[in-house]
């Protein structure tokens, strides 16, 4: 087996990695991957200590941790495609990222429904 | 080098890779690209680790995730051209934080090659019960069934919370105002 250390610092950079791309991306799909990310660090995180230990605690909590991101992942599903229902060139911003694509729609005052995007100015 | 070591920094190498392209690439397709490999690399990890049982699940779970939101990223029906404003710069806030996050990248591969003092756990004997799924199931039913059962009710939950969002309408939703419009 190698050293403890080894998974925990994989751990820790997935964490890291899913957690700025939580905080610093405005598209849904990469903020949702992101939040899964941090979520299955935590579980390695938790099956290595259930190694290092010899318990099997650790991977029960990991179980439990991954059906509650599972859990999260529906609502934001289902509020996705709500939106998408609603008005799809609206979801169709919420895929996109950075300087706010809703913003300019809203400056437009209609929706752009040809699925090509706003320009603004 | 031995297999177990080889195959753990490669597996790690594209685990991290991949979710780094996953997090920075700017067309969701090439995200959901660099998730799905970044999970699947995560699986060696987790079976040199013992725990078959919780890789099955990330697996079914990567899979879920990569199919909904394949299908969501779909919807829009045109190529994968870029969608971020061009000619913009990103702000500092930007910056500081992204270079604070590659720094600590740095860091952890750096103190994962030059780490002196090795902590290993106790040795498992080829056939012990660690890592069993019937065991780990056992043991949920016998000695944690109160987190059990709070996710299970937690699921229950968001699965009808789920279906109410996607089934009930409110009056007037064929006229519905943008979401971020003021009431």
């Amino acid at each position: 087996m190698l050293p403890i250390t080894h998974y925990l610092y994989l751990a820790l950079a997935l964490f890291g990695v899913g957690l700025g791309g939580a905080l610093l991306r405005r598209s849904l799909v990469v903020a949702l991957l992101g939040i899964q990310l941090m979520l299955v660090a935590v579980a390695l995180c938790f099956c290595a200590y259930a190694r290092f230990f010899a318990d099997p605690g650790g991977q029960i909590a990991a179980l439990l941790i991954m059906l509650v991101g599972l859990c999260e992942l529906a609502v934001a599903i289902a509020v996705a495609l709500r939106v998408l229902r609603a008005d799809s060139a609206r979801a169709a911003t919420l895929l996109d990222d950075w300087p706010g694509t809703l913003d300019v729609l809203d400056a437009a005052g209609t929706p752009d429904r040809s699925g090509t995007k706003g320009q603004a100015g | 080098m031995s297999a177990t070591s080889f195959s753990f920094f490669a597996a790690a190498a594209v685990a991290l890779g991949a979710a780094l392209m996953a997090m920075v690439a700017r067309q969701p397709r090439a995200s959901l690209a660099g998730f799905a490999i970044a999970l699947a690399a995560l699986i060696v990890p987790l079976v040199q680790l013992r725990a078959p049982i919780v890789a099955a699940i990330v697996l079914l779970a990567s899979a879920l995730t990569v199919g909904l939101l394949a299908g969501l990223t779909g919807v829009n029906g045109r190529p994968d051209a870029p969608s971020v404003a061009r000619g913009g710069r990103l702000p500092l806030a930007f910056w500081v934080p992204a270079g604070l996050g590659l720094a600590g990248f740095a860091w952890v591969l750096l103190a994962t090659g030059s780490r002196q003092v090795v902590e290993h756990g106790p040795p498992i004997e080829r056939g012990a019960s660690f890592g069993d799924g019937n065991v780990v199931l056992l043991q949920i039913a016998a000695d944690h069934v109160v987190p059990a059962l709070v996710v299970a009710l937690l699921a229950l939950c968001s699965v009808i919370a789920a279906v109410l969002t996607l089934v009930v309408e409110r009056p007037g939703a064929s006229a519905q105002p943008p979401l971020d419009a003021p009431s």
